[in-house]
Formats: C-alpha cells, structure tokens, sequence
C-alpha cells in the first residue's frame, strides 16, 4: 500500500470512483442499514429478545443459509464489481490518466497486479462491510459453508479484478467504436442536448439506474399512498420522487459540462438562454415521467406536478453552478430539499412550490453561471 | 481596442493577476511569460469563460453590462482543447457557427488551407492532439471577431501549418483591426506578424516590453 504506484492508483482511480459515485453509494448504504444489516419489526413485544434479533437479523441470516439469499448476495456482488470494471475501463480511457500506460506499464507485472488489487479492494470496501458482517452472523448462528466461502469469493474478486485491470492498462488503446459512434451521426446536436448523446453513449447504466429509481420510487409512492393523499398532493409527491431520483445524473451533467462543454462558455449565449437550455435537456431527460403525471393526475393536476418535477430537477441543476463538484455536499442540499417539498406538500402547496422552485432556480442560474 | 479595468483574478485566496488599468490597441501581440505566471488564466478571463473581478470592454462593447454581443466578438482557443469525443468536427463547427452568427461557407477555406476536410467528418474522439489543436483554431476563426486570444496555439502543431496560421493571423488583422493575443513559450517565427511590443505577464501584473 506504501507503494508509489499503489498511492497514485489509490488517489486517482478509488477516490475517484467513490466521488463519481456518491449517490448510488449512499442509496445502497441507506437500503442495507435500514434492511439487510438490521431489519426492525413492529408489533414484537409477545417475543423474548433473542427472537427479537433473530428476526431482525433475518435478511442476513437468510443470504448465508438459503440458496436464493445467497445467489443474490453473490450476485450483487458480482454487480458491483462489474460495475467497478466498468468505471476503470472508462477512466483509463480519459486523458488525464494517460500517464499510467508509459509509466505504471514498465513495472512488473506482479507489482502491477498487487497495486491494482489494492485498488479494487479499496473501491469494494462496501461489499466487504456486507460480507464480513454476513459471515460473523452466519458463523455466530451455527451456518459454516457459505460464511467460509463469502471472504473466499470477495478475495477472488479482488484478485481477478487486479489482474484484469493490469492487463487492461498493458494493452494497446482502441480507438472508439466507429459503429458506436455513428449510431446518431446526421442527428442535429444543439447544444442542450449534448449530455442526453453522453447518456445514450456513454453513461447508459447511470441513466437506467436512475430510470429505475425514479419509476420504483414513483410506483411505491403511488401504491403506499394513492387511497390517502388525492389529487395535486399525490402526483406533487411523485414529482419530488422522480426529481430526486435524477439528482446523481444531474450532478453527472454538470460534470460533464465543466469538463467537456468548456469552450460552450465562449459561446454567446444569455443567461436566460443557458437556463432555457436546462430547461429543454431535463424536459427530453425527464419526458416519461412528464407523460406518467399528466396520465395519473390528469391535464391540470399533472401539468402542475409537471412543473414541479422540472422546477425541483433545474433547481438541483442551478445549485451546482453555486456549489461545483462538491457532491457530497450537494447531496445535502437534495436532501434538505426534498424534506422542504414533502412538508410543502403536506400544506398542499404543490403550485407554490412548483413556481418557488422555477423563480428560485432562474435567479440561481441568472447569478451563478457568471461567477464560474 | 481591449480594455481592462480594475481586473483581479484569484484562485480561492491566491492571486494571480491584478491590472488596474491595461489598454491593448488593435494589433498582433505575443503574451510572455514564465510557467504559472497566469498567461492561461488571464486568456480564458478575457474570453468570458472564467470569473474574475473588475471589468473588460472590447471597443464599446463590456463583458459585464453585454456578455453575448462581447462573447460573439471575442474568440478562443485553448491550449489543450477537449470537446465531446462523440461529435464529428463539422458538428462542431456548426455549432459554433450558428453561435457565433458565422458567414455561410466560412469554414471552407480554413478547412482546405488547413488540409482538414480528409477527417472533419470524423468524431474528434479518433483525432490525434494536433487535429484536435487544428479543429479549436478553426473554430477560433469562425464568426466576425475583432478580438482572438489563442493560448499556446503552436503546440501540438506540424511544420507545415505554422505558415498555415500565420496566414491566417495576419489577414484577419489586416481586414478587421482585429486584437490578437498569442500566448508562447517560444519565439513566433513569423517575424512580420507582430505589429506590438510583447506582453509580458509576470510579478501578478502584465506590461508591454519596452
């Protein structure tokens, strides 16, 4: 780990990964401290306090002796790591990382491997939360297989991971796909929709993800709530889901704009073009869920919704010109947001809201986009 | 003519420039100066595309009170150009036309000059450094400006097209008045193409060579 190599990698590559993908780590962390490590279960005061923990303690108990829990435990390991292949195939293909490939390149190969798997055990810390805690509570609750196994199978991980990384790192670039990029060639290309190309391209898993949050969390809202709440209130609701659900793939936007969209910058534009620029991106980027409100919640209710779910998202979208990539703190921002808008809406200020988030994120945009 | 007034640019609390009041007349300039000494952030300042303190007017024309008609009078290329690897160089460039109110057909003859039109169909992920320093100077010539600041705009570059942008530099000088602000590390081997004295940027400040 004290290696120079190991030390590059490490701040390059693992710190890298972890800033890239903030909120679908916290998402995931979220889920499993709220279900897998503990799972609380009302109504259990007739059960003696070891029943107590053996319930709650079932979900992990469940991936360590069932045969199903345990395929999906490895399965969603073997995702992540995938995952993670993805990202490293990715990053060693950018250019502030081109050194590595005429200086890493000329260590040998078993110094190379070592680094790398160094690298990827950092960047699988999550899992290894997961599997050690899976494995104690198996061994603790008499289940000695799979609990052996589990450490096992994330070492091979990690092995196979550094080794392929390695590998990836020696061989000769490869230019881009032609048939990739020729796919939209003769499509016209404003400006705004340049990050919707990089999604379609390039970031197609980010924007799934986030299509999944956003019609799972829409759909269990809708579900939960649909005989309580009515009207404005409801589809409001889901519109602050679905905006919350896009808040890593906006952040990811204005990454893409501060890297690659430098020279727009020259480009005269207003500030009122540039917010209408945001404007129609998110409005193609957030189409289906537009069309989901209106269907749910009818012409009126839903163009409200509607706006709502475009004022929040291009609300998200201004703060990160006051806020850069600090995503962690921006993430609070989405947060404390989202906690506003649900108290909103309890008052049933959904058309206020709707306007609040429009004006508040034009004058954002209107003062910030200068200050950059 | 380019004005700067009251111009302060700092990185978090380190200064790197501060000018109270700085007048370059139309004209072909070489921008000096060490490594660091803030050559870069000083062009991309002028080009509206970083923040800084203080004001900058292009004839009439300010960066504060006119940003749009400012940026279409003012162009840019950068010393390490990075674009969309998935747009082709005509997509970019038309882009930038449409933006930048460009004549039609004005990219022909920067393209056939600049030997270009085998690959600008291509998407500039498969450029090498050079086309892609290639594509950002055409770029930087599209429109009607009467400002252009290219920062290091020989790296990277062949032999061949030096003449090329010379060529390029001059004329654009002649026809518009314009204010060209070259920055680089090496001396500009077209002697007749600057018309000023050299500015010098060092000590947090810029002067004229004497």
């Amino acid at each position: 780990m004290s290696r120079p190599l190991t030390r590059v990698l490490i701040n390059v590559i693992a710190a890298d990964f972890y800033r890239q993908h903030t909120g679908l780590l916290l998402s995931l962390f979220i889920l499993l401290v709220s279900n897998f490590f503990y799972t609380s279960v009302l109504n259990q005061t007739h059960l003696t306090q070891p029943q107590i923990i053996q319930n709650a303690l079932k979900l992990v108990l469940t991936s360590v002796s069932e045969p199903l829990g345990v395929v999906i435990l490895v399965g969603i390991c073997w995702l992540y790591c995938h995952k993670c292949w993805q990202y490293v195939t990715g990053r060693l293909h950018r250019p502030d990382v081109y050194f590595l490939r005429y200086t890493a390149t000329a260590l040998p190969r078993r110094r190379q491997h070592q680094s790398w798997a160094w690298v990827q055990l950092i960047m699988m810390l999550p899992l290894w939360s997961i599997g050690l805690f899976a494995s104690v509570i198996g061994f603790r609750f008499g289940h000695w297989l799979v609990p052996t196994l589990l450490p096992l199978y994330l070492s091979g991980l990690v092995g196979y991971s550094g080794w392929r990384y390695s590998r990836l790192l020696d061989a000769p670039t490869q230019q881009p796909s032609p048939g990739k990029l020729d796919r939209f060639r003769g499509w016209p290309k404003p400006f705004f929709s340049l990050f919707l190309y990089e999604l379609v391209l390039n970031r197609r898993l980010s924007y799934g993800l986030a299509k999944l949050a956003s019609f799972a969390s829409i759909g269990l809202a809708y579900s939960i709530l649909a005989n309580d709440l009515t009207g404005l209130r409801l589809v409001g609701l889901l519109s602050v889901c679905s905006a919350v659900s896009h808040a890593m793939l906006l952040y990811q936007s204005s990454e893409f704009e501060r890297f690659y969209l430098r020279f727009g910058r020259n480009l005269p534009y207003s500030r009122w073009q540039v917010f209408g620029q945001q404007g129609a991106q998110l409005g193609v980027l957030l189409l289906p869920e537009l069309l989901g409100l209106v269907g749910v919640g009818g012409l009126s209710d839903g163009l409200w919704a509607g706006s709502l779910l475009l004022g929040l998202s291009l609300l998200f979208r201004s703060l990160l010109y006051r806020l850069g990539s600090q995503s962690v703190v921006y993430l609070r921002w989405v947060f404390g947001l989202f906690i506003g808008c649900l108290v909103g809406l309890l008052f049933d200020l959904t058309v206020w809201l709707a306007l609040g988030s429009i004006v508040i994120a034009g004058a954002l945009s209107y003062y910030y986009y200068e200050q950059v | 003519m380019l004005h700067l007034h009251a111009f302060r640019k700092a990185y978090h609390q380190h200064l790197v420039l501060q000018i109270d009041a700085f007048t370059i007349r139309p004209g072909v300039y070489w921008l000096r100066g060490r490594n660091g000494s803030g050559k870069s952030s000083l062009l991309t300042a002028l080009a509206g595309i970083t923040a800084f303190e203080g004001n900058v007017h292009l004839d009439q024309v300010s960066l504060r009170q006119q940003p749009v008609a400012y940026r279409r009078l003012v162009n840019f290329a950068e010393a390490e150009p990075i674009f969309p690897p998935f747009l082709t160089g005509t997509e970019l460039i038309q882009l930038v036309k449409a933006a930048k109110q460009a004549p039609a057909h004005q990219e022909v003859f920067y393209l056939e000059s600049m030997g270009m039109n085998d690959y600008v169909n291509q998407p500039v992920g498969s450029y090498s450094s050079g086309m892609l320093k290639k594509l950002s100077l055409v770029l930087a010539f599209l429109g009607q400006p009467r400002c252009l600041l290219l920062d290091e705009p020989l790296t990277t570059l062949e032999v061949d097209a030096l003449p090329v942008l010379y060529d390029w530099i001059a004329r654009l000088s002649q026809q518009t008045q314009a204010v060209v602000l070259l920055s680089s590390h090496q001396p500009l081997e077209a002697g007749g193409l600057l018309t000023g004295p050299a500015i010098v940027v060092a000590q947090t400040t810029i002067r004229f060579t004497a």
